[in-house]
């Protein structure tokens, strides 16, 4: 199944096909699972995030439009998940603080999974620099440089016109690039 | 002082992204600006760190265990080949309907047994949803043009 399109794998999904959704996870539970990594900032939940895409994809399936903007959809639905995610971690956090249970602090960086620490200090000082990226920020540059999307292709998972996606690129770019300058001064 | 050139305006000059006028501009800007230079040396470099950056494989097990729960949602549906009854079933009308229709339903027989396949059914469903758009469309023009005339 691997020469069919994303959306002729939909197409054989929706008339009962079950291996072409297989091919689907097959071709996007990475990109998915590392978009959810970036987002989450390393906290637990991209797991989840992973299994929740797929499922939510699999029921929504009647209602995607073929359009060939497969890729742009379901990282849109990771999206979502990863802000479910992000909004209920916050809602923990706070009931413990109110409840006086447990810290403050969000999720320190000793709680990251082993993989996410980086092979080199620049890599590792980069990973930082991105997760203290705005939200808007993170979710362009992140898309743009480990998933290769277009500049469209971003507009549409993050329902913005193109020009703001440029906007937050370039701007989430000129942070980066700002921050590595200055870890390289130390 | 501060600088006519945003770190922004270099990020898209870098890019190739600024039109061909302000492109200019900026390069001029650069040959006299040290700060500017540093600034887009600093996003060249960015550019290759970030390609640099590994995309990790997700854990097995969690691959596994999104695999399991998703082969049971998407293959947990019902049977690819299905009687007449579970495809009433499907269709959620009674299995009395089915004999209105049973000359165009994609069923095959098998030593006495109809049967239906799941995809056939769905396509057989979709093409009844497409005929049955075009007789509205259809009726409403006709109740049109009665009204005309």
């Amino acid at each position: 199944m691997g020469a069919l399109s994303d959306d002729k794998l939909m197409r054989m999904y929706r008339e009962g096909d079950a291996d072409a959704f297989d091919a689907l996870f097959d071709r996007y539970h990475a990109p998915v699972y590392n978009f959810a990594r970036m987002m989450l900032d390393g906290a637990p939940g991209a797991d989840d995030v992973l299994q929740e895409t797929f499922l939510a994809v699999a029921r929504a399936a009647g209602d995607y439009e073929p359009r060939g903007r497969f890729r742009a959809w379901i990282m849109r639905v990771a999206r979502n998940q990863c802000l479910d995610c992000l909004r209920a971690a916050t809602r923990r956090r706070l009931a413990l603080v109110e409840t006086g249970l447990g810290p403050a602090e969000p999720v320190s960086r000793e709680a990251r999974p082993p993989e996410w620490l980086a092979a080199d200090e620049h890599a590792d000082a980069l990973y930082r620099l991105i997760a203290a990226l705005p939200e808007r920020q993170r979710e362009a540059v992140v898309l743009r440089a480990f998933e290769g999307m277009s500049y469209g292709e971003i507009a549409s998972t993050l329902g913005v016109p193109i020009n703001t996606v440029k906007t937050l690129i370039h701007r989430g770019r000129a942070a980066l690039a700002a921050g590595l300058e200055e870890y390289e001064r130390e | 002082m501060e600088c006519e050139v945003s770190y922004e305006e270099l990020s898209r000059f870098a890019s190739g992204e600024l039109d061909e006028e302000r492109a200019w501009q900026v390069q001029d800007h650069l040959r006299s600006c040290e700060r500017c230079r540093r600034h887009e040396a600093a996003l060249r470099a960015l550019d290759g760190r970030l390609r640099q950056l590994r995309r990790i494989e997700p854990p097995a097990g969690a691959v596994l265990e999104a695999r399991r729960t998703l082969s049971r949602q998407v293959r947990g549906g019902g049977p690819e080949v299905m009687t007449l009854g579970e495809v009433a079933e499907f269709l959620r009308v009674p299995q009395d309907a089915l004999a209105e229709v049973m000359e165009e339903l994609p069923a095959f027989e098998l030593g006495g047994y109809v049967r239906v396949r799941r995809a056939r059914l769905v396509e057989w469903i979709e093409q009844r949803e497409r005929a049955y758009v075009r007789a509205r469309a259809e009726s409403e023009v006709a109740q049109i043009l009665a009204g005309v005339n």
